[in-house]
Order: structure tokens, then sequence, then C-alpha cells
């Protein structure tokens, strides 16, 4: 049986004028949205987030776009260990690489031999830093972090699934990505799918497959040793 | 990527209806997979992403530019028609006619393709990679697709 609860307005949120209609229509949805009281499926799946220290699994990601008739589809794993690192390998071996390490995102490109540092602190980022730093969705560790990210938008339970709906309190992370959605498991509270809603309509989708709670994970993993010969490089320098 | 707002002020920008959504599982299109390293124009930035680059023999074209499976790029075109969309920036512009020069992503099938650039653009291939180039403005698509 598939349960709704529908968000309860606590608290007035702030409208600027300026920002145009879309926006104030969006607004008014997380102004509904900001203080709900998560139910208890979603409560339960959060308390059991405290006692997951090391995480990995397979995923598959399929991706949606406007553009496209039929999605399109890519495998790879993920590592992530608490508070706030992962490694997301795409690709069989990785052709891309994820690496979030304390003050920063490297994106690894091993046939290009190339890193791209994101800094993941002051002001240099802007929304770039918002919206890499949402490949930790899924990972929250307590309630209290999750609502101070996002706005919990809707919540249902349908079966031994439950989903959360979520939007970036971040303006800017909001403006790349609008919603989050985050599927878990009530029986034994793992993460099966996040789901990523762009702005721009598309949609990036990861199921987790196989995963694996607490393993002994190396510290390499999360700080990966870059060759000598591969170019270092900031996109994000200079950039306003 | 501020420079990609510069791709704003483009003269051939015309408001038609978009291009229809692509099947790419149709017969017909052929698709490469790859990644690559776009430098912006009249700039130092470069970033690396992945590459999707899909073509017909009857023109239609479908390329796809990727970080870590955030779109940056989507460039669709048809005989005589063009659109591209910028995702982060939220822009979409199209076009009839020749893509504008501005507008480097139109031009890869083409190049991958064999077929006529611009003047003056450089277009290499090899075992190595390809390297899409409009020395006029610096700007260069550089990458490779998988075999």
């Amino acid at each position: 049986m598939k349960t709704t609860s529908k968000t309860t307005p606590k608290r007035e949120g702030a409208w600027r004028p300026r920002i145009g209609i879309a926006m104030l229509a969006w607004a008014a949805l997380a102004a509904n949205a900001a203080g709900v009281e998560l139910n208890r499926a979603a409560t339960a799946w959060l308390a059991a987030q405290t006692n997951l220290q090391t995480w990995s699994a397979d995923f598959v990601q399929t991706r949606t776009f406007k553009s496209l008739t039929q999605p399109l589809t890519a495998t790879g794993h993920v590592w992530f260990a608490a508070p706030n690192r992962f490694r997301w390998e795409l690709g069989h071996p990785a052709q891309t690489i994820a690496v979030r390490e304390a003050d920063e995102l490297l994106i690894i490109y091993p046939r290009l031999k190339r890193v791209e540092h994101f800094p993941l602190a002051g002001g240099q980022a802007g929304r770039w830093r918002d919206a890499l730093a949402l490949l930790e969705a899924g990972f929250p560790r307590s309630q209290a972090e999750l609502q101070a990210q996002y706005d919990v938008i809707s919540q249902t339970v349908d079966g031994s699934t439950g989903e959360l709906t979520l939007a970036p309190k971040s303006a800017s992370a909001r403006r790349m990505m609008p919603r989050i959605q985050i599927v878990f498991d009530t029986r034994d509270h793992s993460l099966r799918a996040t789901e990523l809603h762009f702005a721009d309509g598309s949609i990036l989708r990861n199921d987790f497959q196989s995963p694996v709670l607490n393993p002994k994970l190396e510290e390499s993993l999360f700080h990966p040793e870059i060759p000598a010969d591969y170019k270092n490089l900031e996109p994000l320098k200079g950039q306003p | 990527m501020g420079c990609l707002l510069g791709l704003v002020l483009l003269a051939a920008c015309q408001t038609t209806r978009p291009l229809p959504p692509v099947n790419l599982g149709a017969p017909g299109w052929t698709l490469r997979h790859g990644q690559a390293v776009w430098h912006v124009p009249q700039g130092k930035t470069e970033i690396a992403g992945e590459v999707l680059l899909a073509t017909r023999a009857d023109g239609e074209a479908y390329a796809q530019f990727t970080k870590a499976a955030l779109p940056l790029v989507i460039a669709q075109s048809a005989p005589g028609r063009w659109e591209v969309t910028f995702p982060p920036q939220n822009k979409h512009y199209a076009g009839r006619g020749a893509p504008p020069q501005r507008l480097l992503w139109l031009y890869l099938p083409r190049a991958a393709a064999g077929g006529s650039l611009p003047k003056s653009w450089l277009w290499r291939s090899d075992a190595r990679g390809w390297k899409l180039e409009n020395p006029a403005t610096g700007e260069f698509l550089e990458g490779y697709f998988d075999s």
C-alpha cells in the first residue's frame, strides 16, 4: 500500500520578487516544505545511517534527456566513508573517477591523463561546487544534516520502498538541480537509488546493486596517487 | 565557465520549433562514446568530460558533453536546422542554416565524418585521438572515441 504524506506548512518562506515567476513558484513549494516532519520510515532510515561507517556498491546509471527518446545507461562502482568521503568510478575499467577529499573534489580522467580539482570551500567554487557536492546525495549522516542541506518536498512509502523527494536549500545548487529523490529499503535501511533532476529536465538515476555495509576500505581510495604525467587543472580558478 | 556566457551573443539565434527528440536506437545511427577536453574560446579555461557523438547518413547529428554525468552541452542538428543547450546556464539556442561558428560543438559531427569545415579550422584524427580547433578564437575540442 502506498502512503504519501503531504508537506505541512510551518512557516512562511522568503520571497524574492526579482527572481522571476518560475523561481517564485519554486520558492512557494520550498516554503511549504520547510520544517516538514519526516515519516517513520525516513526517520528510521536516517537513524540507521549512524551505523554506516563505510559502504560500497555497484551502480547502474541511467540518464534521461528531453532530447533523447531513450535513456542512456552506464555502470560503475561507488565507495563511501563517513562522514563525507566518496569515490565514484564510472565504467569498467574506470574512465571517470570522482573523489571527494576533505576540501576538494577531484575528477580524474585516466585516459586523458588529467585531474581536475574543484574546491569545496571558499568563494571560488560558486554553483559548481554546490552541484558537484550533490554527488554526495544519498549519504546524509543524520536528519539534522539532511534538513540543513535540503527541504523535504514529499515522502512516500510503498511496500518496502521508501522515497524522499528533496530540494537543495542552496539557491545556486537548486538552479542547476531543483529536485533530488532518495530511494531506500524500509526493512534493512539500505540505499537503493538516487535520482537527480536537473533544471533542463534531464534526470540522472543511480540504482545501487550488491551493496556492502561497513567494508574495510583502503584510505588510498580517497587519496588517489596522481601519476606524475597527469595534468592538474583547476577549471574554476578565476571564475566568479 | 563564465566564458560560456559569451556564447549568448550569437547573432544567428532565432526562435524555432525544437527539433524532435532523437531515437538513437533507431536504425541508421552510428554512436561513438569517448572523452574530450573543451578549451573554451578567448581564455585558458579547459574542462574535460564524456562525449557521446551520434550521426546518421542523412545529416542528422547529436552530440553530448557531460561531466561526471552532469550535462554541460547538448548539440543537435538536422539538415538545415540546429540547436544547442547549455544546461548549467539554462541556455538554449536554435536556428536554421549553417550553425554559428561560435558553436564548435555543432561542427564536431561534420568534422568526425570528414565533412567541410569553416575556412582555417583544423581537424586531425589518428589512432591517439582527434582535435577540432578554431584558431581564430583558440577554442578547441580534443579527445578520443572508444574503439
